[in-house]
């Protein structure tokens, strides 16, 4: 099994595609700059405990909703916590809560997707009516359900973020496995003998990742914008923890005057949204280009 | 197959995947630990109370009766009693239901304003700044939570600058129109109301605009997706080589075909609307179909909730039907086997 | 590329026309008010009332009313509004909450055991209807709440159980055998409730549909002789009230319209009320109020409610069940910072189970922030190193700051606090079953009288708040039932106070702060009475006068 899967990928960062790859990337713009700001993200996230030198959760009451100021460069909350701190260190939950919900969804979606596609019959006609039911489902409304059912706290947040994410991975997998399981090159391995479990891997798989990622790249994003909207009714992470979406929400009600409150991780939910969003569709038009050829 | 096989049999695809939703929601609502009539009784109430009103209701019965009754009810058109309204959810839902697709119409509408448009702009002048800029513009709108940019708009839009009205759907000094619709619009339009139908236009651009924005982003992207797709086919490089000026070719030929990708994306975008409506209708005190379901989370009054969640989903379905309906009808070489 | 610059600029062409037309469509105000001119601005720094000068515009979280059936409303809103469409035998009359004033009863009387009462009503009262209203009605208003059954009965279960309880002796005199001795005042003072409004019993008749008495069409229908008429609710909009033009009082009311608009967000009623579009908002946070408070035309309404906020410690989960466990809690956090920091205003930090205000409040404050004295204790208890536990509460604010700082203190003693959110249906439900275990709540007391809040906290036997935490306590269940008895008032005083400083020493509860209300209105309107409650304001009283 490890063979197969470092063989191939082995041969993938040797090909050419793959440097054709990197200098499109470096080619736009947009795409870099979407890049910078997902890396910035992470690194932000794991030198956290370097660059926020204050604990995100002491308080100190009486130094509530102080504007920003060299001690504090973000200023302080209704509890008298740096807002600094918490921003950075927030970073690492959305993005914990935005990988585990998007690896979740990606790996469970893709690989049901991939294998209804493939095997077809009922097994795909099961898989596409109970995507079709998710799919009816607005997003929100479902995760709100789930997440109003198994209580508030950043566990069950990710849980009812991934119920509904799934399905979106599934369909696009399964449509690429459909345009490829036509294709001459897997009549040819079968008629080899290939087993199926080969196939699948070789020569499926490198196929049907590429909308996916696209796809997950853009859920990051979706992810941490939902754990807003949870955090926002109340159903999302519980305190003292630093979350940004609730950090916003909690700010509301200081905007007219207090404006730092929510704007500061308003403003690091926007730019590492915007971030992923822009890695993704670049990344899209780097495949379309590519498939062009 | 055909066109008319092919569209009975999504209509009675759609009706299965409804049920499984009503089952899904039915399970949801009642594995919840929660006691939505002690609630709405309050602290006070009385343990006796609370049971003599959960048997009134039916909720001491077990599970699978509760839902046999429920599917009764449901073919005849029943979705019971909401607990905290105590009204038939139904009448709750067309009470509450035209806000919301007052709001999600107009959002959609924006959404399409400038979504199509930024598209445009972005495929034709590919890698240069115009499309940069327009991705950037569409992308900032996802990127942020639907509920920070509401308040901000109002405050800076209403309170600083005054130029648009406070949260709510009209003035209270206006003449209300009668309730035809129920959308505040249409009905100040034909009873002839023009005042109300100026000031409720006036009260319904900021939000529009909020939820519009938020939806525009994926229409922009496969827009501009699905012209590059287009302008790159070799029909389009033969209508140019034959000597056809470039406006005719975008408009004529490549719109036409980009378009239909971008319908069946303005279909599923009107279900997330339907969705952003939940946080919106809460800034800008809308009384809607999301400030309901809200309630009715919160409060997990069972019979709202999976009213509302149906509703939902049965819009959402219609609309990706309908379509996926047009694509099939559009695009020939489409049929899904 | 000549044909794509063309494109390109029609679409942006398109673009600028609906820009256009939005700008236009936004550039259109509303037509002027019907008001008077307002005064000239020269004499007292007053902004103008932008609001027409008849009708007073509240901003309200109404997301709690249910209905507006007297013998149901039990909530903030519903009261409110059901204050000003209905009369009662009795009222209160703010500022003054000791001494009820005849309202439909024109006077009363008491048999010396406290059980037989008779009351004389007033003759030329008519509802809005036009129906005169006379004992008949009055019976059966107090008899349909025994026969609904519904919340708000609860305040009237004690002592009136049966319907035959109530009669009538002639057509304007009623006799009420109560099952027990009442303090009168106690008596007098829950007729006071909304319950027990006096409703136009032809009216309802007529639109009982299934026995239910009247109640679906009363949920959004008014049949009553107060100033005000319902003239519609629009769920999650707006409350209109209009003026009743058969009310008794001459004089009142003063205004025309009220309009109660819901706005369920704070910074909402915010902006609006800075922008004068509003003239009251009820819902502002501390430290909107704190924005305000300074601006020109804004006055701020402040008084103490009859609601305090806790936390109640379950004695079946242990540690909980020694003494000096929950003592230590209570030493171990900072009321101070709580109530001046995080609550600016909001709040006064009152450590006793009957507010400030009502007959036996207990002014004690023994308990502040002492890490050391709490550390000794929970050494003493067994548990030097601290423990964990959970505390539930609701995701609202301000409560859910006090408990994150609640969270920080008690960590310095060592005790670990894992906050639980739950919306109020969960909580309830798990609460009402013993199964928290520590709870951030709040009570507010259903009428001006210490009975309620003495009964909820101090016995159990009536399956309330000290049931909830599973104190199982009868010193202090005996002194609340014998309390509520008590017809000499002084001694009934001082058995409050005994039981209150009794469960102060021994209780599950460690008193937070009692809330302290802030109205914000414009200076425009005038008696706008601060209330305690939320149902005694008389709107009939409230006027608009532009000249500040």
């Amino acid at each position: 099994m490890h063979e197969v899967i470092t063989l191939a990928l082995m041969d993938y960062l040797k090909s050419e595609d793959f440097r054709i790859t990197l200098y499109l990337v470096r080619k736009s713009p947009l795409t870099m700059l979407g890049m910078t700001l997902a890396i910035s993200l992470i690194l932000f996230a794991i030198l956290a405990p370097y660059i926020a030198k204050q604990d995100p959760i002491e308080q100190d009451p009486s130094k509530r909703l102080l504007p920003p100021s060299p001690e504090h460069p973000f200023g302080t909350d209704q509890l008298g916590r740096d807002i600094f701190s918490r921003v950075i260190w927030g970073s690492r939950i959305s993005l914990t809560i935005a990988v585990i919900v998007v690896a979740i969804s990606f790996s469970t979606g893709t690989v049901l997707g991939i294998v209804a596609g493939y095997f077809g019959g009922k097994v795909d006609e099961l898989l596409m009516r109970i995507t079709d039911m998710f799919m009816a489902f607005p997003r929100l409304i479902l995760a709100m359900a789930v997440a109003a059912a198994l209580g508030p706290g950043i566990f069950n947040t990710v849980i009812a973020m991934a119920f509904v994410s799934w399905v979106y991975y599934a369909r696009l997998s399964r449509a690429s496995t459909l345009q490829v399981r036509e294709e001459m090159f897997v009549e040819a391995a079968r008629a080899i003998g290939a087993s199926n479990l080969r196939i699948l891997f070789k020569h499926i798989l490198p196929v049907t990742i590429s909308p996916v990622i696209v796809q997950a790249t853009l859920d990051m994003g979706g992810a941490i914008l939902t754990a807003a909207a949870l955090g926002f009714l109340g159903l999302g992470v519980q305190p003292p923890t630093p979350e940004w979406g609730v950090m916003v929400s909690e700010g509301r009600r200081f905007i007219t005057e207090q404006w730092w409150v929510s704007t500061f991780p308003g403003f690091a939910i926007l730019l590492a949204t915007l971030g992923f969003n822009l890695l993704g569709d670049g990344i899209n038009d780097i495949l379309n280009v590519r498939s062009r050829r | 197959m055909d066109l008319r096989t092919y569209v009975i049999r999504r209509f009675i695809l759609m009706i299965f995947v409804l049920f499984g939703i009503v089952v899904i929601t039915f399970v949801i609502s009642h594995v919840i630990p929660a006691d939505p009539i002690g609630a709405i009784l309050g602290p006070q109430a009385s343990p006796e109370l609370v049971e003599k009103i959960r048997r009134e209701w039916g909720f001491d019965k077990p599970l699978h009766e509760q839902f046999v009754d429920y599917i009764f009810k449901l073919m005849k058109g029943d979705l019971g009693k909401s607990i905290r309204t105590n009204n038939p959810v139904v009448e709750d839902l067309l009470y509450f239901f035209p806000a919301t697709i007052e709001l999600a119409t107009s959002a959609m509408i924006v959404a399409i304003a400038i979504g199509i448009p930024l598209g445009i702009i972005s495929a034709v002048k590919k890698d240069k700044w115009p499309d940069h800029i327009s991705r950037i513009f569409a992308l900032v709108g996802v990127s942020m939570p639907v509920f920070w940019l509401g308040l901000i708009l109002l405050f800076v839009l209403y309170y600083k600058l005054g130029i648009f009205p406070g949260p709510g759907r009209l003035d209270p000094g206006i003449p209300e129109p009668p309730r035809i619709t129920g959308l505040i619009t249409i009905d100040s339009l034909i009873s002839g109301n023009f005042k109300a139908l100026l000031n409720s236009l006036w009260h319904l651009a900021l939000p529009s605009f909020v939820l519009g924005y938020y939806a525009s982003a994926s229409i922009t992207r496969i827009t501009r997706t699905a012209l590059l797709e287009v302008l790159n086919q070799d029909y389009i490089k033969t209508a140019r080589s034959k000597g056809l000026a470039e406006r005719v070719v975008l408009f004529r030929h490549a719109l036409r075909n980009a378009l239909i990708p971008t319908t069946t994306v303005i279909g599923m975008t009107y279900g997330s609307l339907l969705e952003g409506a939940v946080l919106t209708e809460t800034i800008f005190a809308w009384p809607g179909l999301g400030r309901y379901s809200t309630g009715a989370f919160l409060s997990v009054d069972f019979l709202a909730v999976m009213g509302t969640t149906l509703l939902i989903a049965l819009i959402y379905s219609l609309a990706n039907l309908i379509v996926d309906i047009l694509y099939a009808f559009l695009d020939p070489r489409i049929r899904y086997a | 590329m000549e044909g794509v610059s063309k494109a390109v600029w029609a679409v942006v062409a398109v673009v600028i026309v609906l820009v256009v037309v939005a700008a236009a469509i936004a550039m259109y105000k509303p037509a002027a008010p019907t008001a008077p001119a307002p005064a000239p601005p020269a004499p007292a720094p007053t902004a103008p009332m932008i609001t027409p000068a008849d009708t007073l515009i509240i901003a309200m979280d109404t997301s709690d009313a249910v209905s507006l059936d007297p013998a149901r409303a039990y909530e903030f809103a519903s009261c409110f509004v059901v204050n000003q469409l209905y009369d009662k035998l009795v009222d209160f009359e703010l500022p003054d909450l000791l001494h009820v004033k005849p309202e439909v009863a024109e006077k009363w009387e008491v048999s010396p055991d406290g059980k037989i009462w008779t009351f004389y009503i007033r003759k030329g009262i008519k509802f809005a209807s036009g129906n005169p209203l006379t004992a008949d009605d009055v019976v059966y208003s107090l008899q349909r709440v025994i026969k609904l059954k519904q919340t708000a009965y609860s305040v009237l279960k004690p002592f009136l159980q049966s319907p035959e309880q109530i009669e009538k002796v002639d057509d304007y005199t009623v006799r009420i055998k109560l099952n027990k001795t009442v303090a009168p005042s106690f008596f007098l003072s829950v007729l006071t409730f909304t319950t027990s409004s006096i409703l136009d019993s032809k009216v309802v008749e007529a639109h009982a549909k299934n026995g239910d008495m009247g109640s679906e069409w009363l949920n959004d229908h008014s049949a009553g002789s107060g100033p005000f008429i319902l003239e519609k609710w629009e769920r999650e909009s707006q409350f209109v009230l209009k003026a009743n033009p058969n009310y008794w009082k001459p004089g009142e009311p003063a205004l025309k319209t009220i309009i109660i608009k819901h706005v369920p967000e704070p910074t909402d009623q915010l902006l609006l009320i800075k922008k004068g579009d509003v003239d009251v908002a009820v819902d502002l946070t501390a430290d909107q109020i704190k924005q305000v408070e300074n601006q020109t035309g804004i006055k701020i309404v402040r008084v103490e409610r009859f609601h305090n906020v806790y936390i109640g410690m379950n004695v079946a989960v242990k540690p909980l069940d020694k003494e000096e466990v929950r003592d230590a809690i209570r030493y171990c956090i900072d009321y101070d910072a709580i109530v001046n920091d995080i609550l600016k205003g909001a709040a006064i930090k009152w450590q006793t189970v009957v507010p400030k205000g009502l007959l036996g409040a207990n002014p004690k404050t023994p308990y502040y922030k002492n890490v050391t004295l709490a550390k000794q204790l929970l050494a003493k208890a067994g548990y030097p190193n601290g423990f964990e536990i959970e505390l539930t509460t609701p995701p609202i604010y301000p409560t859910i700051d006090v408990a994150t700082k609640i969270q920080a203190d008690l960590a310095e003693c060592g005790i670990k606090v894992k906050i639980i959110q739950m919306t109020a249906s969960q909580m309830y439900e798990k609460y009402r079953k013993q199964g928290l275990q520590l709870v951030l709540a709040g009570w507010g007391s259903d009428y001006p009288d210490p009975d309620s809040n003495a009964m909820a906290f101090g016995n159990y036997r009536i399956k309330q708040l000290a049931w909830r935490n599973s104190w199982y306590d009868d010193y202090a269940a005996d002194l609340a039932e014998k309390a509520s008895v008590e017809m000499d008032t002084s001694k009934r005083e001082q058995m409050y106070l005994n039981l209150t400083d009794y469960i102060l020493d021994h209780g599950p509860y460690a008193m937070l702060y009692q809330t302290v209300a802030q109205q914000a209105i414009r200076d425009y309107v005038k008696n706008w009475l601060p209330d305690p409650t939320f149902y005694y304001l008389n709107l009939a009283r409230v006027s608009k006068v532009p000249s500040g």
